[in-house]
């Protein structure tokens, strides 16, 4: 039993020693510097509302846009279709605007770029994209919304795109031709297929397992008393 | 003389076949280590075939498209889910039969041996399932390998063998796929092999707490069992194989980190969740250690579940520790844990 206390004390020792130190890091590392668009298996509505189902498993990435404050960028698809969802804190949409531009993807390898200027969409702009804006209790939320295969270019499920998407926001009346899009950070970007959907089964095996268990148990002390 | 007397004259399998075991051995709880013997030749069957098409090499995609290939055609895909499925029905056996093997006392003396090379058996079953879902070389793959990368370069000196340096100028993909397809199963087989032989010495099941006047049958009746269930297995998984393909998700993007591993790792994934990915080796060893040193912690002679609480209780436990992690990695969102060791 001695080697067994001991053993125990170890693997107490270790977790409070090497691990609590790391719990805060546990949840970031990989996928830094890539937006991933979530497959929902839904249709996907452009309601400017991050509260919906269809936002509610996807990881967003936040960045200081170029006013300073903390904007929110995240995606998803359905395989024929791919919002983008922008939220910041706004007061009000005059002198403000959101840009997200994809690298080369315009005409002649040029960006494409949606933007809304002052709560509005901008013309001239990628006709296949749809837009959808609102401020509520001091908080702005933006979707641009596209068909995959539309437009100046199409958009590969499970391809990756690296340094492909940027994006940013202002509320001071900053006029769009002014900002060096190639200055903005660059994020990877993938569609992501539906993802673990075969049947993994795990919670009827733990059943099953506990259930046999019980079996097992029944099963021998009957064997064993007779 | 029948060509089965010529055979069983001439390899002297009297001693084996004609040896009496007690007559619950033939029940279905104690017929698992067989069916699962009998699925690991499909695995080694259905490994072989695969092997003729897979091309473990992974730049330009090689090894992904290989296995895009197979699953295209329609009889290599079926192969290609047979074994899928196999390796899944062996890992639920595994993990019932050592369940079964512990609640009836198994492993109590003189069969300490015979329960460690069992959970030896286990951990090299993992090792296997691991280094399969690697070959693929899909996401699920890219991931499971960045996983064992930076495992091994967090565990210094303990880890080398594992790590690309160990043999840089060779694509570590090739020697995951020697792992996969020489190594272990020829590991697997030294240690099925000495199962069975400790298993021939010290007579099926336990005997402590069976009655006496239990009738004994020949151990010739255990094997044909062994065939029937063994036979109605590989029925079951060319029923699934014909109906479910095995998963292959998109070509693996090593710079994003999405999905969850198989059911029976979602408690390793529960572990990463919450202490980051470097807590693995800290928990998994000393599991394996535990478990190991069962036969040395539970030492009387008592057989019946019914006399042996404490034993039954840290298996409930152990039991329920296990279901819990697995339920709520399963439930939970999918995280990044890469990236964050130092």
């Amino acid at each position: 039993m001695k080697s067994i206390s001991f053993l125990v004390f170890l693997v107490l020792l270790l977790l409070m020693t090497n691990l609590n130190s790391r719990t805060a890091e546990a949840h970031e590392g990989a996928g830094a510097g890539w937006l991933l668009s979530y497959h929902v298996s839904e249709d996907l509505t452009l309601q400017p509302d991050q509260s919906l189902p269809q936002w509610m498993e996807t990881k967003a990435v936040k960045f200081p846009s170029l006013d300073g404050s903390t904007m929110t960028l995240m995606s998803v698809n359905n395989s024929t279709y791919a919002v983008f969802l922008v939220s910041r804190t706004l007061n009000s949409t005059e002198g403000s605007g959101v840009v997200i531009a994809f690298e080369g993807a315009g005409i002649n390898g040029s960006d494409d770029v949606w933007s809304i200027i002052d709560g509005k969409q901008v013309t001239p702009l990628d006709p296949s994209v749809k837009t959808r804006s609102s401020i509520e209790h001091g908080k702005f939320t933006a979707t641009f919304g596209r068909e995959l295969e539309s437009g100046n270019f199409v958009l590969k499920v499970g391809a990756p795109y690296d340094s492909f998407v940027k994006a940013t926001s202002w509320n001071n009346g900053t006029s769009l031709d002014s900002i060096n899009l190639d200055s903005l950070k660059h994020w990877g970007f993938e569609l992501l297929p539906p993802i673990d959907e075969y049947p993994k089964l795990p919670i009827e095996i733990s059943a099953v397992l506990v259930g046999t268990t019980a079996i097992f148990i029944v099963y021998e002390t009957r064997r064993q008393s007779h | 003389m029948s060509v089965a007397s010529w055979f069983r004259n001439r390899l002297a399998m009297d001693p084996i076949f004609g040896h009496l075991i007690p007559d619950h051995a033939n029940t279905l709880s104690y017929v698992l280590g067989g069916i699962i013997l009998v699925l690991g030749l499909v695995l080694g069957i259905t490994g072989i075939l695969l092997q003729q098409v897979y091309e473990p090499m992974p730049h330009e995609s090689a090894a992904y498209s290989s296995v895009l290939y197979l699953t295209h055609h329609h009889l290599w895909n079926f192969v290609r889910n047979m074994h899928y499925w196999g390796a899944q029905a062996i890992l639920f056996l595994v993990y019932i039969h050592m369940i079964r093997a512990y609640v009836s006392g198994s492993y109590k003396k003189p069969r300490e041996l015979l329960w460690i090379s069992g959970v030896v058996l286990l951990v090299t079953v993992w090792l296997l399932s691991f280094s399969g879902s690697v070959l693929k070389w899909d996401q699920e793959g890219v991931e499971a390998l960045g996983h064992n990368l930076e495992l091994t370069n967090y565990l210094g000196p303990f880890g080398y063998w594992f790590s690309p340096e160990f043999a840089h100028q060779i694509p570590f993909l090739v020697r995951m796929n020697s792992a996969h397809v020489t190594m272990l199963p020829v590991f697997a087989l030294v240690l099925v092999g000495l199962h069975l032989y400790l298993l021939r010495i010290h007579g099926m099941s336990s005997q402590s707490g069976a009655p006496l006047a239990e009738r004994k049958v020949p151990y010739s009746t255990h094997f044909k069992k062994m065939i029937l269930y063994g036979t109605i297995a590989i029925g079951i998984i060319m029923v699934i194989s014909a109906v479910v393909s095995a998963p292959l998700s998109t070509f693996g993007n090593p710079k994003i980190e999405v999905t969850k591993p198989d059911w029976y790792m979602l408690w390793v994934y529960a572990i990463e969740d919450w202490w980051g990915l470097q807590a693995v080796p800290y928990i998994l060893a000393p599991a394996i250690i535990i478990m190991l040193l069962v036969p040395f912690i539970d030492r009387n002679a008592e057989t019946s579940p019914a006399k042996r609480k404490l034993m039954m209780a840290l298996l409930v436990v152990a039991l329920l520790l296990y279901v819990g992690m697995t339920i709520y990695a399963a439930m939970t969102p999918p995280q990044s844990h890469l990236g964050m060791m130092k």
